[in-house]
């Protein structure tokens, strides 16, 4: 019996379920989400999906998941009372945080203090001090770690964070409070800084830390009540989880380290495209997903993600690492406003789904960006299979009333909005690409999710890009992503020194202490140890410099040849960002070093599409005027049914080709093929 | 390099939609520029405190980019007219050959001009607060200097690349004037490259969209700012003249100087389409470094900035000059004569904040921020153990002002996105331990809303060395407003809870310190804002049980009285004894006043120390 490897992927809408059996075939499930349970829409949509399929349990290999669950807890600030545990001397460090106040210049008149992730009234200090070599300057006081456990049990507070000064260099006092704390409180989450990320600077660490504990309880009750429901149902498949990073992990050391899965859905979407790239051999690719509220883009070469240890979770840095994606607030609900002085502005507010855009008639008055595309003509006005009905007047009469402030006619304006919103996500797509050394011009756009096909063209016009690939079923590609997944574990460890100096023999202890760390976490999820590649990577920096860039290292055992070897690929790699280098002439600091342990999954094959049998122009359903733009006008353009369109089909534009779920423009002049796996690739003049 | 690729923008574009694009595109570019600057610069006063700047110009020299505290092109375009080319960068820092756009040495301006289809449309600039440049004191900015020669060295524009090749013996040269060379390199370096950055995509606007939008553009924006301060701005404060004066401290600091405290004074005359602020009753310059050379433009963008409170969406460029006006007595502390000192001009430059934040207090009936004293410094130097000169410097934040709406925030930094220096970073790079990084408990000025908490920290040296203090506000509080306390000045004190404590001047350029010594850093915390005693009682229970506020203070100052209690997480309020104390305090205490600016203040006025001309007690209109 063939084996079924199921991707679940929980949206804020509807939970996209995709069975892949090893023969090629793919099945596909959709059920509404369920936000107050997500297990429940997880069952409904593999139920539905194993009566489709006619599947026992048994047959399903593997369930490979994308969650909300950690992203919303904190979005929400949804997480049971918090513990934090520091050395004495730091109580009100994360109060302080990098003394930064965001924004622009004036901001500190009106920028308000947010809560912290912990109250101060529950951190605890504890006496101990290591100094940055590791050395013990004062010794662990074993009596406050058990004044604090008490502290935390007397009044009910089972998630606690501990981080001590310098716990990188040296984890023996973290380790031994552990021990006395859990001895003491032992029902209680504690989740300590060196476990989780043993990087210098102590704020990132900490708060790092302290999403970790943060998100523990309400991750592990969720991952637990799902796995329990699985079983009961018979499946005996592993459950894994993408994480932020693009790897995937077993449920339980997922429960480890909680706050790796905050950016589950996304990472999923970036990782589907990266196994597109990788199959069409596009080696220089920009993700681009578009939804109702917000668009996240970013970089995928040579078929892998760029990652970054460096992010934002909601407002708090994490120090994992996760695909480096750039998100803004641009969707089809962003609103278009006009300002003093006729300044016009499109979102970042958004209708959302309630109100929603003018022209779903649910209360909504302010013009959105879906009024623009369907006042253009661009989007039917029936949508969903006509499940919804759209209504073009009411958009068309808001844009022309606001568009008259401005001299223009409504069509116009719309375009305008249109054009403004294309920028707006050329400016996020500048931050990943330009910002990082790259040129988006080299660069072949991936479009999915709902608005991003739609969208593809303004934004490439925008970047000066020539050619867009969308998949089929641009709604699922994050499901994609969970079945093209490997397993994978991280970890990183400061060492501060300067190539050249520093003993390379201490290097290569904390590669080997790095390595064994990711292989035991490997071999803990049943994985053996011969199935498992090694990727090592330094952060380098110039003396004196803040910021470091991350370099690969060669294998084999560290010796100052390959310490001397990095510190050339970080001048190269600085001068590819940066555009200048210092090679030979300043010295470079070697900050941290990191590895990757990967056990790769067996990559999903898909079997051809089935060919709908016809000529291009059967796939022809009518035609429709839509304005593209004041060169052109309101123009005739021929609208495709993309079911009907087979492998080496080719249009030109002006055309649409629609789909259940999306919409594509095919502006004039450009023109779309259809290649083998039903991808359609436009090419833009 | 550039190209000169014919411009390909369509007259089918709409006019207001290709501002935006072409707007949305410039401010993309500054923070791009901005943003390599802050990866690649080494000077922890860029990097950290981000006091840098980058800038896009139109072909006038007129700035079109959001700005703050930023410099101008016209000092090149004016002494290189005729002899300005494609990949030309040019460098400058001297203050007083800036346009009043570079006001003390320490901040290294490059300029390039961006050429399409042989034509200059656009100027790029990136200036930022350099590591050293030499002169008297480690970090050029000594506050003992009383000539400019003194504060390192002095670079008039010249250009700095002809064409695009360096001048190796220009720059050769000012990097031997800097204690730390390859530091001041990375960050001549990154300034340049991130001029490249928007070279490049001024010349992509340009190709894109054709030169006579991106002109069009460029002054729409120019247009806009002064369209939304006239329109949108001005109406909400009414016309009318008020005045308010503030001070700086310059108390035992040599050059000695007959004044301790240093006046600041202007007054604002608003009409319905123009604002100007006169400057008249500030101080003469002084001896010592405090002096800061802007000009008449230059202050009316400092200026309009305070008035993004009231249109946080305005972008303060140099439209700003269409409305707003400033006038300049000759000689005074803001309109210096070279060659006055200069580098420790960054504290007038707070106080005129504070001077504004005054005077739209008259103008509002007290609806403004009260202030606060946010940027102070210390620097450490010496040898370490490896027997490597350093210099650590680090600005410390302080509490920010309470709000009508908020309580200030807690040890912050004025400058956006600036950042404090983390301890195990410190103790990685320089002979130190941090001992203590916490709040000033009661610091913050008590208030409807409370100012926000300064630093608690303590330092310990590792090695010997010396040590120097730039800060303010150790006499003046930052003041209440509309029945707020002041908050608490700044202290620092060497090896407290010692028999050796003592208290260290505000303002110092060296100080020995041996090892072993440690220094306790106490900054300002923030003014707060309204009657204390109308304060909600349960964030008075919060911010004790939260260590923020003592419990002698919450019954003293706010009134609030607690039930006995062992541990202050458990703490209850003892609602009768509150009402009681609250109803005691509201009899016994002198009238409130607009603005409190601490009794050591006052009693300074009493003594004649201080001249104060405007008054306190009025609320404005």
């Amino acid at each position: 019996m063939a084996e079924l490897r199921i991707g679940v992927d929980t949206g804020g809408t509807f939970t996209d379920v995709l069975g892949y059996r090893d023969d090629g075939s793919l099945f596909v499930a959709k059920t509404p989400s369920t936000p107050d349970d997500p297990t429940e829409a997880f069952l409904t949509g593999v139920t539905q999906l194993a009566g489709d399929s006619g599947f026992a349990p048994q047959d399903v290999a593997m369930f490979s998941h994308g969650t909300t669950v950690a992203l919303n807890a904190v979005l929400q600030k949804q997480w049971p009372p918090l513990g934090y545990v520091v050395t004495k001397g730091y109580r009100e460090m994360i109060e302080i945080a990098r003394q930064t106040v965001p924004g622009d210049w004036g901001a500190i008149y009106s920028w308000v203090k947010p809560p912290r992730v912990v109250p101060l009234e529950n951190v605890c200090e504890v006496s101990e001090r290591i100094d940055h070599d590791g050395e013990v300057l004062e010794t662990l006081s074993e009596s406050d770690v058990r004044d604090a456990a008490r502290f935390y049990k007397q009044r009910n507070i089972n998630a606690v964070a501990l981080c001590f000064l310098h716990s990188y260099a040296n984890a023996a006092h973290e380790q031994k409070a552990r021990d006395i704390f859990l001895a003491e409180h032992p029902d209680c989450f504690l989740t300590i800084s060196s476990d989780v990320l043993p990087e210098f600077r102590e704020y990132e660490r900490a708060m790092t830390t302290c999403l970790n504990a943060a998100l523990t309880p309400l991750v592990r009750k969720y991952l637990d009540d799902l796995a329990g429901k699985l079983d009961d149902q018979g499946f005996t498949a592993p459950l894994l989880l993408m994480r932020s990073s693009g790897g995937l992990a077993h449920h339980d050391r997922v429960v480890q380290q909680p706050a790796s899965i905050s950016y589950s859905g996304p990472s999923a979407g970036v990782l589907g495209m990266a196994w597109l790239a990788d199959k069409l051999g596009e080696d220089k690719v920009l993700t681009y997903d578009m939804g109702g509220t917000s668009t996240d883009v970013a970089l995928v070469e040579n078929g892998k993600p760029l990652l970054t240890n460096d992010t934002l979770l909601d407002i708090y840095p994490m120090g994992m690492p996760s695909i480096d994606m750039v998100s803004i607030g641009a969707g089809g609900g962003s609103i278009a406003t006009l300002g003093t002085a006729d300044r016009i502005r499109v979102g970042p507010e958004s209708a959302g789904a309630v109100p929603g855009p003018v022209c779903y008639q649910r209360g909504g008055t302010e013009p959105t960006v879906t009024d623009a595309n369907i006042v253009l003509g661009r989007i039917p006005t029936s949508i969903l299979g006509g499940d919804m009905e759209l209504d073009a007047e009411s958009a068309h009469d808001a844009l022309a009333t606001m568009g008259s402030k401005v001299g223009m006619a409504a069509e116009e304006f719309a375009y305008g909005i249109l054009k403004l919103a294309a920028a707006n996500m050329a400016g996020a797509v500048r931050e990943v690409s330009i910002a990082r050394g790259r040129d988006p011009r080299e660069f072949t756009l991936f479009a999915y999710g709902g608005a991003g096909p739609l969208h593809a063209p303004d934004l490439a016009e925008q970047l000066g890009m020539k050619r867009i690939v969308i998949p089929p079923n641009p709604g699922l590609g994050s499901c994609i992503g969970l079945l093209a997944g490997d397993i994978t574990e991280s970890a990183v460890q400061t060492i501060k020194g300067r190539v050249g100096s520093i003993d390379a023999a201490s290097v290569d202890r904390a590669f080997e202490g790095l390595e064994s760390r990711v292989r035991t976490a490997l071999e803990s999820q049943g994985i053996a140890p011969d199935e498992i590649d090694i990727d090592r990577r330094a952060d380098l920096c110039y003396v004196g410099m803040a910021t470091e860039l991350t370099v690969e290292v060669s294998d084999g055992s560290v010796d100052d040849p390959s310490l001397d070897a990095a510190a050339q690929s970080f001048h190269d790699e600085h001068r590819r960002v940066y555009g200048y280098d210092y090679a030979g002439e300043q010295e470079v600091e070697l900050v941290n070093v990191r590895v990757t342990a990967t056990r790769p999954i067996e990559p999903i094959e898909l079997n051809p599409p089935a060919s709908a049998g016809g000529g291009v122009d059967d796939a022809v359903q009518g035609t429709r005027d839509v304005y593209w733009g004041p060169a052109h006008g309101w123009t005739e353009t021929t609208l495709y049914d993309r079911e009907r369109l087979d492998a080496r089909h080719e249009l030109s534009g002006p055309a649409i080709v629609t789909e259940y779920d999306s919409t594509v423009l095919v502006p004039p002049g450009a023109s779309c093929s259809v290649d083998e796996f039903g991808d359609l690739v436009i090419e833009l003049p | 390099m550039t190209t000169t690729t014919k411009a390909t923008g369509t007259e089918a574009e709409f006019e207001p939609i290709l501002a935006e694009i072409i707007e949305g595109a410039l401010e993309s570019a500054r923070r791009e520029m901005e943003i390599q600057v802050e990866r690649t610069a080494r000077s922890t006063i860029v990097r950290e405190q981000h006091d840098h700047r980058s800038g896009i110009f139109d072909a006038k020299g007129q700035s079109v980019t959001a700005l703050s505290f930023a410099s101008v092109p016209t000092p090149v375009m004016r002494k290189f007219e005729g002899n300005i080319h494609e990949g030309d960068t040019f460098i400058y820092n001297d203050a007083y050959k800036s346009d009043g756009g570079i006001t003390h040495l320490g901040d290294m301006c490059l300029t390039k001009p961006v050429f399409f289809e042989g034509e200059i449309v656009a100027y790029i600039q990136v200036f930022g607060h350099v590591n050293d440049i030499g002169g008297i004191t480690p970090g050029s900015v000594p506050l003992t200097a009383w000539e400019i020669f003194q504060e390192g060295i002095m670079v008039p524009p010249v250009k700095l690349y002809d064409r695009g090749v360096r001048n190796e013996a220009l720059y050769e040269t000012i990097l031997n004037n800097s204690r730390f060379p390859d530091d001041l390199r990375g960050d001549i370096d990154a300034f340049a490259n991130a001029c490249n950055i928007g070279v490049s995509r001024v010349i992509e606007l340009c190709e894109r969209y054709g030169v006579d939008a991106v002109d069009q553009t460029f002054e729409i924006l120019l247009d806009r700012c002064a369209t939304t301060l006239r329109e949108q701005v001005f109406p909400l404060i009414p016309d009318g003249e008020y005045a308010f004066e503030d001070f700086c401290e310059y108390v035992d600091v040599q050059p000695r100087e007959p004044l301790n405290f240093v006046k600041l004074k202007a007054t604002m005359t608003k009409t319905a389409d123009e604002v100007v602020f006169d400057f008249t009753g500030t101080d003469r310059q002084i001896k010592g470094s405090l002096n800061w050379p802007g000009n008449g433009p230059y202050y009316a963008k400092f200026m309009g900035s305070l008035f993004r409170s009231f249109a946080p969406d305005m972008v303060v460029n140099d439209g700003v000059n269409r409305v707003v006006r400033c006038e300049l007595p000759k000689g005074t502390v803001l309109s210096p004569e070279f060659p006055a000192a200069v580098g420790w001009r960054t504290f007038p430059l707070l106080r005129i904040l504070d001077v504004g934040l005054g005077i739209l207090g008259k103008a509002s009936g007290g609806m403004i921020p009260a202030p606060s004293e946010s940027i102070s410094s210390y620097g450490l130097f010496g040898y370490d153990r490896k027997g490597e000169y350093y210099l650590l410097r680090e600005i410390t934040g302080a509490g920010s002002g309470a709000r009508p709406f908020a309580d200030g925030a807690d040890t912050v930094d004025v400058a956006p996105e600036s950042k404090n220096m983390p301890a195990e970073f410190a103790e990685n790079t320089f002979p130190v331990r941090i001992e203590r990084l916490g709040l000033r408990m009661d610091s913050g000025g008590a208030g409807t809303f409370r100012g926000g908490l300064g630093y608690y920290k303590d330092i310990k040296i590792l090695m010997d060395g010396e040590m120097l203090i730039h800060s303010d506000r150790a006499t003046l509080q930052p003041w209440g407003v509309n029945g707020g306390d002041a908050g608490q000045g700044s202290v620092w004190l060497l090896n407290p809870d010692t028999p050796e404590e003592r208290t260290l001047p505000g303002k110092s350029d060296s100080i020995p310190v041996k090892a072993g010594d440690v220094l306790r850093v106490l900054s300002p915390g923030g003014g707060g804002w309204g009657d204390p005693l109308e304060r909600e009682v349960e964030a008075v229970r919060q911010d004790v049980r939260r260590g923020l506020v003592s419990s002698e203070a919450a019954s003293d100052v706010y009134g609030v009285v607690f039930q006995p209690f062992d541990d202050l997480y458990d703490l209850e309020v003892d609602h009768d004894a509150t009402t009681d104390r609250r109803a005691e305090l509201r009899e016994s205490r002198a009238p409130l006043k607009m603005f409190d600016r601490g009794e050591r203040f006052y009693r300074l006025v009493e003594e004649g120390e201080i001249t104060l001309t405007t008054s306190d007690e009025e609320v404005g209109v």
